[in-house]
C-alpha cells in the first residue's frame, strides 16, 4: 500500500514548463495549486487572483475568456489560502499574508519561465488584495500594468450602493407587480437593517441578491465555472467540491466580518500609479457599477493611463457573462502596455 | 411489549445481561431507571435482536456461519474510489469477535490508498468496530465506525516543498448495502462479496477544519485463518 502511494505520488511529477503546467507552493501551512495556461512563450503572463474570501481561481481554468487569451499570453490562475482547492493547515489567513503568498508566487514564476511583462488582474475580492498589495510603490515596479474587474475597496460604501441596487431593484419588481408582497419584504429589510453585508446578515441579503440576479443575470456562478470545467475535469481532475466548500466557508467565517468593514484609504489608493483597466458590469448588484467611477477617481495613475470598460449584459461577473469582448479588451489593454 | 419484541429476542436480550427475570411478568425491567447506561445497552441489544425478527435476520440457528466453527481471521480487499471516481485499493483484516447466529460484531483494521489528480494522494490507516447481519440466503449489510491515521501528499509538481506530504486524524464510518456471503449458498465458497460499500471519512485538520470525504467500496471478503478453531480443539 505504501509502495502503491509512493507510486502515485511520483506521478505528474516533473514539469515541462511550457505553458500546460499545474503546480503547488506551499507558504506558512497552505499548499496552493497554481496552473500556468497558455503562450508561455510571448513572455507576457497575467496574474489572475480570484473572488471570495474563498472562491477558486483553478475553477475558472475552463472558461472561455481564459481560453481566448491564452493563445496571446499566459494565464495565471492561482487558489489563494483557505480557498478552492488549497489545501494544508493554514495559519489563519490575513490580507499581510495572502500578499506574501502572492510575492512569493511572482517570485516563482520568475524564477521557472521568462518573463517580460507581467500583468495583475483582480476579481471583487481578488481585486481587493490586488490594489492592497500594489498600495506599496515597490511591489508596482514588477507589473506592466492592473485590470481590475468589479474589485472592491471601500466596503462600507459598496454597502450603501448595495443598498440601493437592492431598493432601486425591488421597487422596479413591485411596480411591475411582479412578487410584490416578495419584494415590499425586501425593501422594509433593507430599508431597516443596518450591516446589511455582515455575516449575520449575509444569507438574507444572500437569497435577495440571488433572487435580482446581483451576480450574475443569467443562471448562477456555478453554471459559468464549475459548469465550463470538462467531464474528464470534474469526475477526475483537479476539481474538489467538498474541499472547495469547506475552504470558502472556513475564510468566510474567518475573514468576512473584517474585510466587510474595510476600505483602503484614498490615499493609499492614490498611491497606485499603474495602467489600470477597469471592467465592471452594468448591472452588478455586488460591487455596483458606481464604485468603478470612484475607484477610478481615487488611483493615482495618470489619466491616459486608466480606463474604465462597462459591459451592458453583464452583473459581477463581466469575464464570464461577456467573455469574448472582455478577453478582447484585457488583449487591447495588454498590447498597449507591453510595448510601451 | 411482547407483541413487539420475538420471544427469542427477549429471552436472548434477558441472557445477555445475565439478569434473573420473570420473563412473563418483566418485572426486573422495572427496576431499570430508564436511563441508566446498563438500560441504554439493554435498548441497543434490543434493536439488534429485534432485527433478527426481520425477514432479513432468517432464523439464527439455521443459519451457521463460518466462525461459529472456530475463531476465524478474515481478508478483504478491492477497489475503493474517493468520490467514486478518484481510484483507489483498499485491504483489511477483519476479526469477527462476537458471533450470534446472523448477527456478528467485528473490529478490522483497514488500510487504503486512492489517487485523485492534480490534489492529492491518501495513504490510511485504521481500525473500525461493525456489526453485519446476514440473510439464510446469504445476503448481508454491515455498518462499521472508528478512526486511523490518513497522510495525503500532493498530487502534482511542487516547486518548494519536499512534498512528504500532511498528517491527519480520521474518524470514519461505512455501510455495506449490499453484500452476498458465497459460504451460505450452493457454491460453499469462503468469500464475501461487498458489492457496495458506502464510507466516509474526516482529515482533520484541514486548514483548521475537517474535510468530510465521501467513497464508494467494491470488493471481496474471505477467511484468511481460522487458528482458533485449532486452538478451540485445544
Amino acid at each position: 500500500m505504501l509502495l502503491l502511494g509512493i507510486a502515485l505520488c511520483s506521478l505528474n511529477c516533473t514539469l515541462e514548463f511550457d505553458g500546460d503546467d499545474y503546480f503547488f507552493f506551499e507558504h506558512k501551512g497552505a499548499d496552493m495549486p497554481v496552473s500556468v495556461q497558455g503562450n508561455v512563450s510571448s513572455r507576457t503572463f497575467l496574474i489572475f487572483m480570484h473572488g471570495g474570501p474563498g472562491d477558486s481561481g483553478i475553477m475558472t481554468q475552463d472558461i472561455p475568456c481564459w481560453s481566448a487569451l491564452k493563445q496571446d499570453i499566459a494565464v495565471v490562475l492561482w487558489d489563494q489560502r483557505n480557498s478552492g482547492f488549497s489545501q494544508g493547515n493554514s495559519a489563519p489567513p490575513t490580507y499581510d499574508l495572502i500578499a506574501e503568498d502572492l510575492e512569493l508566487l511572482i517570485s516563482i514564476l520568475h524564477e521557472h519561465y521568462a518573463i517580460d511583462h507581467l500583468f495583475l488582474a483582480g476579481h471583487s475580492w481578488g481585486g481587493f488584495m490586488a490594489k492592497y498589495y500594489l498600495r506599496d510603490p515597490t511591489q508596482q515596479d514588477q507589473f506592466a500594468g492592473f485590470i481590475d474587474i468589479a474589485g472592491s475597496y471601500d466596503l462600507p460604501l459598496t454597502e450603501t450602493y448595495v443598498r440601493e441596487f437592492m431598493l432601486d431593484y425591488a421597487g422596479a419588481q413591485i411596480a411591475a407587480g411582479q412578487d410584490a408582497s416578495y419584494w415590499q419584504e425586501a425593501m422594509e429589510w433593507y430599508a431597516t437593517t443596518e450591516g446589511i453585508l455582515l455575516w449575520e446578515n449575509i444569507f438574507t441579503h444572500g437569497e435577495y441578491a440571488i433572487a435580482s440576479h446581483a451576480a450574475v443575470l443569467e443562471g448562477t456562478v456555478e453554471d459559468y465555472t464549475a459548469g465550463s470545467l470538462s467531464p474528464g475535469t470534474r469526475l477526475n481532475g483537479s476539481y474538489s467540491p467538498i474541499a472547495s466548500m469547506i475552504n470558502g466557508l472556513g475564510i468566510a467565517s474567518l475573514l468576512w466580518n473584517d474585510y466587510m468593514q474595510s476600505s483602503l484609504p484614498a490615499d493609499q489608493l492614490g498611491q497606485i500609479a499603474l495602467p489600470t483597466l477597469l471592467i465592471w458590469g452594468r448591472h452588478d448588484g455586488v460591487v455596483p457599477v458606481p464604485m468603478a467611477q470612484i475607484l477610478h477617481d481615487r488611483l493615482g495613475t495618470p489619466d491616459v493611463d486608466k480606463d474604465i470598460y462597462v459591459l451592458e449584459h453583464s452583473a459581477h461577473y463581466p469575464f464570464l457573462e461577456e467573455p469574448d469582448l472582455v478577453a478582447a479588451r484585457i488583449l487591447q489593454f495588454i498590447n498597449a502596455y507591453s510595448n510601451s | 411489549m411482547r407483541q413487539l419484541i420475538h420471544p427469542s429476542a427477549y429471552a436472548w436480550a434477558m441472557n445477555e445481561f445475565g439478569a434473573e427475570m420473570n420473563m412473563k411478568r418483566g418485572k426486573e425491567l422495572r427496576r431499570h431507571t430508564m436511563f441508566s447506561s446498563r438500560s441504554v445497552l439493554f435498548g441497543v441489544l434490543m434493536v439488534i435482536r429485534i432485527s433478527s425478527t426481520l425477514p432479513l435476520g432468517a432464523e439464527a440457528t439455521e443459519v451457521a456461519t463460518s466462525q461459529d466453527a472456530g475463531i476465524a481471521i478474515y481478508w478483504g480487499a478491492g477497489y475503493f474510489g474517493d468520490l467514486v471516481t478518484h481510484p483507489g485499493i483498499y485491504a483489511l483484516l477483519k476479526y469477527p469477535f462476537l458471533s450470534r447466529g446472523a448477527h456478528q460484531g467485528f473490529v478490522q483494521i483497514k488500510s487504503f490508498s486512492y489517487y485523485h489528480f492534480q490534489n492529492h494522494v491518501a495513504l490510511s490507516l485504521g481500525v473500525e468496530v461493525g456489526y453485519k447481519a446476514t440473510g439464510k440466503r446469504g445476503y448481508f449489510f454491515d455498518v462499521s465506525m472508528g478512526v486511523g491515521y490518513l497522510h495525503t501528499f500532493l498530487a502534482g509538481y511542487t516547486i518548494n516543498t519536499a512534498n512528504t506530504g500532511r498528517p491527519s486524524c480520521m474518524p470514519s464510518m461505512g455501510i455495506t448495502v449490499l453484500g452476498w456471503d458465497l459460504a451460505k449458498t450452493k457454491l460453499a465458497l469462503p468469500l464475501q462479496i461487498h458489492f457496495l460499500r458506502l464510507s466516509a471519512f474526516g482529515q482533520y485538520p484541514f486548514n483548521r477544519l475537517i474535510l468530510p470525504h465521501l467513497a464508494v467500496e467494491i470488493g471481496l471478503t474471505g477467511t484468511l485463518t481460522t487458528f482458533g478453531k485449532s486452538l478451540q480443539r485445544e
